[in-house]
């Protein structure tokens, strides 16, 4: 009986220092994933399959004015996206239409599209921090990038890995990255933006991160373009749906151009 | 065109309109009202006289989805002036040329007109297009050789437009790829305009080609030409070593008259945000200095000519500064008479739907040059979206 007193109390004691301390002895006990895996984790969050949002992009400029456009967009994988926006009034009804590379916007007043090539893809969509290459980049991580881990660290109370992120190709938007990719969850919180000489572009800061099916997703993004300080823009996603019927139709210039 | 050739085309028509798909519409319309009131004052010394010209615009738009394929689009302006209406030859034209014997040209009176009116049905493989609609066409930002209905404004490119009462059918052959066929109603049917556009991409390029057969109009003189241009020509545009560029050409044919227009540009943006764009524009009727004929001149001034000289230079640079000021240049230069016209901009977003703008211009040229007339002046502009 004495025995049997002394292996429970031996187990009860076991079992509250693992209840205290066991996600950490555990996560020590896991071996760290390398990059490769982590940027594929972070894919298999942010990469789409097929997705029908509603958003609400915010520019709020430093003299306290604020812009406000909503809008739809539909993707299918990393090819294809269209977005169509719906106010303010002033630019309702212009769409955009990216087929892997290619971009082009329509203008309902002028009634015609125009291809967005070469550096005008710098340029800020609808005035906005995002660049219309921003817009048009393919955002498989694992695929454009090499990376590295710099260390560790906690972002916004959530525990994170500090990436360094080089690219493999000459044509991405950015040749360098480092992100914090929250070490749980496996979405990025952080993510500094860098140009070929190794100056920081653009900082953008993900969160309201919510559990969508089998994947996390930031339903807010706020970016800061580091070459001006006179702009900050939120996009804040207010429907996503990651299992739409995004039907193909919806990709082709004809709908870019009519709509329907 | 014959009898035949007429019958023929309604037949195409009907077969092509058969062919759409008469799915139920959805039970919900779909429609949106959207539109602007803009206030227009302009004031320009012209030759030692001050001339201004001050209007409203109101403009409505009316947009209905009544069902997959099947919508229906309207746009009603309602323009009134006031000021120095009455234009007179000499705004425009050097010394020397005359319109007819009167020295005033036209005179601006109120206007109310529907802007565009088109109803579309269509598949997915077919949409037919009739009423009047945007036929906008061309890469080019100033000078678009094949847009052949409504010419831009070259001061003011990406201004509004009227549209072009015609019956367009386009055919998708693929995402970015489509064949259209357009008939233009316009005077007579001998004199209405007929053209076939192909839209491809090819390795990162657009690429479009276009046969046209029409008579040019001279929204001026409200005349329709009796002799037919036949055209040639397409656009280019696409990515080359990081710039991005564009060509857009054609080759005409007008009695025994022919020509070529060409345009070539390219963009270029700072890391600041700064927009640096170039375009250059050959004109195969335009002559490498002046003086210029009298007739080069009214052609120029009816729309029916894009300039005067053979080659044309536009730079543009834009540029966001502070909160929500944008600041802009425009310089259209004629390097054979060494005359050039300079339009310094600045827009401010006033308000979410409100816009500010104001425009200067300014000739620089002598007596005779393409853009030599003493001239000076700008306007202010505000739009309130609805």
């Amino acid at each position: 009986m004495d025995n049997l007193f002394v292996k429970m109390t031996r187990l009860s004691l076991f079992v509250v220092v693992a209840l205290f301390f066991g996600p950490w002895t555990m996560n020590e006990c896991v071996a760290q994933p390398t990059p490769e895996e982590i940027l594929r984790r972070v894919d298999e969050n942010m990469t789409i399959r097929t997705a029908q949002t509603k958003a609400v992009m915010t520019i709020t400029y430093r003299g306290g004015d604020v812009r406000e456009l909503e809008f739809n967009s539909w993707g299918v994988g990393t090819e294809k996206s269209f977005l169509e926006f719906v106010s303010p009034a002033r630019d309702a009804g212009s769409r955009f239409l990216r087929l892997d590379d290619n971009m082009w916007i329509y203008l309902p007043r002028a009634g015609k599209s125009i291809r967005i090539q070469g550096h005008m893809l710098r340029q800020g969509l609808m005035g906005s921090d995002f660049s219309y290459g921003d817009a048009s980049e393919n955002p498989s991580m694992s695929e454009d990038y090499d990376a590295v881990i710099e260390r560790s660290d906690t972002l916004s109370g959530r525990p994170s890995l500090v990436l360094y992120l080089t690219a493999k190709r000459k044509d991405v938007s950015y040749p360098s990255r480092r992100i914090w990719v929250d070490a749980e969850r496996w979405v990025p919180l952080k993510e500094e933006r860098y140009a070929r000489s190794g100056k920081l572009l653009k900082t953008a800061h993900m969160s309201d991160v919510r559990e969508l099916g089998d994947r996390w997703y930031p339903f807010r993004i706020d970016l800061n373009n580091a070459l001006q300080s006179e702009t900050q823009t939120t996009l804040q996603f207010i429907e996503l749906d990651f299992n739409a019927d995004v039907p193909d139709y919806i990709f082709t210039i004809r709908h870019l151009e009519s709509g329907t | 065109m014959s009898r035949i050739g007429w019958i023929r085309a309604v037949s195409f028509s009907l077969v092509m309109v058969a062919s759409i798909d008469v799915r139920p519409a959805q039970a919900q319309l779909d429609t949106r009202l959207s539109g602007y009131l803009e206030h227009q004052y302009s004031l320009t010394r012209v030759q030692d006289r001050w001339r201004q010209i001050d209007y409203d615009r109101f403009r409505a738009d009316l947009n209905v989805r009544a069902g997959k394929g099947s919508r229906a689009s309207v746009s009603v302006i309602y323009q009134l002036y006031r000021g120095d209406t009455r234009l007179e030859s000499s705004d425009f034209l050097p010394d020397g040329i005359q319109f007819g014997q009167d020295s005033v040209l036209a005179v601006l009176t109120n206007r109310n007109y529907l802007n565009h009116a088109y109803v579309v049905l269509g598949s997915r493989l077919i949409e037919v297009t009739a009423g009047k609609q945007y036929l906008n066409w061309g890469a080019a930002w100033v000078f678009n050789p094949t847009e052949l209905f409504r010419p831009k404004n070259a001061l003011e490119p990406g201004y509004d437009r009227e549209g072009i009462a015609a019956l367009s059918v386009r055919f998708a052959l693929g995402p970015m790829s489509e064949l259209l066929v357009g008939f233009v109603p316009n005077g007579s049917i001998d004199q209405s305009g007929r053209v076939v556009r192909l839209r491809h991409h090819v390795a990162g390029f657009d690429v479009t080609g276009l046969v046209a057969s029409i008579s040019d109009e001279s929204l001026l003189l409200k005349t329709v030409s009796s002799e037919r241009r036949l055209v040639v020509g397409g656009d280019i545009t696409g990515e080359l070593l990081g710039l991005g560029v564009w060509s857009e050409g054609t080759w005409s044919r007008r009695g025994d008259q022919t020509w070529g227009e060409l345009t070539v540009g390219g963009n270029y943006s700072l890391a600041d945000g700064t927009l640096i764009l170039v375009e250059a524009f050959f004109n195969g009727r335009g002559k490498s200095e002046g003086p210029y004929s009298a007739q080069a001149w009214l052609e120029k001034l009816s729309g029916t000519r894009r300039t005067l000289g053979n080659t044309t230079v536009v730079g543009m640079v834009r540029r966001s500064v502070g909160q929500l000021w944008t600041l802009g240049m425009v310089s259209l230069i004629n390097p054979g008479d060494g005359s050039a016209v300079v339009i310094p901009s600045i827009a401010y977003s006033f308000a979410e739907n409100v816009d500010l703008l104001f425009n200067g211009l300014l000739n620089l040229g002598g007596p005779g040059d393409e853009y030599g007339l003493d001239q000076i002046g700008g306007f202010l502009r505000g739009r309130i979206y609805f």
